[in-house]
């Protein structure tokens, strides 16, 4: 009895936490693919310069920054990976809600201060470690997407 | 040149993938091949406790008895005595044993008795409260000798630093990981001790036998209340490490009748007086 409560209550926290992690994954895929449509026309390049003459009329620096965590289910599934080697497929959707994320509230900010685009964008993660295991245990990441934005004349 | 800008695309960066198969598949696979580890482990162990000199048992025992002291209640000398003979005698059957038997008495609320490295056997005070007769202790004590018997007691040391090593070695110190593969490692584990059980308990009945030419008395211990009713058998044959009650009994049974041993027969008293042992108590 002993054996099928120790196996059985970390089952039922992975499928519940399996369950609540893809509802969350979903609305949030939901909303950056809603995001993104709404933003579609706006550049966003990461050339360091621009490889033909454009009258710039203001530039700025913009960011978005954003911090995930993946759910139980998807670090036990990460955890089981890491044994036998491989794709951690598990961590591809947490990470490309954080890149898409970031980029989707850099764009926002540029065009809330009223740029039509932004160039030389670039992407950079942190590793946010959790106090368990003495800092050796992962909490989330951070995604941080930053460049220049610009009121373009005319557009691109 | 133009700009064209487009939506990213979902399809690129992620991986099609149902989770929950995934996580089935590595489960199964990986709890297949760590069955087959402990299940390796546990052979290897088997094949080796019994070659391990005495001289190195001895050893371990210095180790533990220290930790075992702080539980043994005060007072209790006679009581030791008293099982310390019973215990000899019962080996007395045993001819061509190497140990040197000593008991020690702890304070537990839960009956029960353990086989350690060196001979030592470690009894509850709660057995000797519920024992009602000396033949019922001296099946518990014969059980115990059976284990010494098989080296028993030194494979499930073994197995458990093994299994621990294992773990450990692929990073699985502590964690949900730890215990999902441990429980693997424990439930593969506790097949051979059901084993290990079985042939204590024969072991325990022929010694009894031999002292009192009579078993009666030997399946008393499985009719007191230990806290497993109300469990399906099954359930409680899966997850313990002993058989299940009834179908040790049962087992015990068959090999009593396939000996032609008698059931019936006169017990005799317990020799040990409930007041001297709940009196005791653990020294703080």
């Amino acid at each position: 009895m002993d054996q099928l409560i120790i196996l059985g209550f970390p089952l039922f926290l992975l499928l519940l936490t399996y369950f609540i992690g893809r509802h969350l994954e979903s609305n949030h895929y939901k909303s950056i693919r809603e995001r993104e449509a709404a933003t579609k026309d706006m550049v966003a390049i990461n050339f360091p310069r621009f490889p033909f003459d454009v009258e710039i009329e203001r530039a700025g620096m913009v960011m978005g920054s954003v911090v995930v965590s993946h759910d139980h289910f998807k670090r036990f599934l990460a955890q089981l990976r890491i044994i036998v080697g491989g794709r951690i497929k598990s961590y591809e959707p947490l990470l490309d809600r954080a890149r898409r994320e970031a980029v989707l509230r850099m764009k926002e900010q540029a065009l809330a201060r009223g740029h039509n685009t932004v160039v030389n964008i670039r992407l950079e993660t942190s590793r946010l470690a959790n106090s368990r295991r003495g800092g050796k245990g992962t909490a989330g990441v951070e995604m941080l997407a930053y460049g220049t934005a610009l009121t373009v004349r005319e557009g691109l | 040149m133009k700009a064209d800008p487009r939506e990213p695309d979902d399809s690129v960066n992620l991986t099609p993938t149902h989770w929950l198969r995934e996580a089935t598949t590595l489960t199964v696979g990986l709890t297949v091949v760590a069955v087959g580890v402990f299940t390796t482990i546990a052979l290897l162990v088997n094949l080796l406790a019994p070659i391990i000199p005495l001289r190195i048992e001895a050893e371990v025992t210095e180790a533990i008895w220290a930790e075992v002291q702080e539980y043994v209640p005060k007072g209790g000398e006679d009581i030791v005595a008293r099982l310390d003979t019973l215990v000899g005698q019962l080996a007395n059957h045993w001819p061509d044993r190497e140990y040197d038997f000593h008991v020690a008495v702890v304070e537990a609320d839960r009956p029960n008795a353990f086989a350690l490295p060196g001979g030592l056997i470690i009894v509850t005070t709660d057995l000797i409260r519920i024992a009602e007769s000396e033949n019922e202790l001296a099946f518990v004590l014969g059980h115990e000798l059976g284990h010494f018997h098989n080296r028993d007691h030194l494979k499930a040391l073994g197995r458990g630093i093994l299994f621990d090593l294992a773990l450990a070695s692929i990073g699985m110190g502590a964690g949900s990981m730890s215990n999902l593969f441990g429980s693997s490692g424990l439930l593969t584990s506790r097949r051979f001790n059901r084993r290990q059980e079985r042939a204590a308990d024969r072991f325990g009945l022929e010694l009894m036998y031999e002292q009192y030419a009579t078993v009666a008395g030997s399946l008393d211990f499985f009719e007191h209340d230990l806290g497993v009713t109300g469990l399906s058998e099954t359930i409680a044959d899966f997850a313990g490490t002993h058989p299940g009650s009834t179908t040790r009994i049962k087992e015990m049974l068959d090999f009593v009748e396939e000996q032609g041993w008698p059931l019936d027969g006169e017990l005799l008293p317990p020799v040990f007086q409930e007041s001297t042992v709940s009196d005791s108590r653990v020294p703080e």
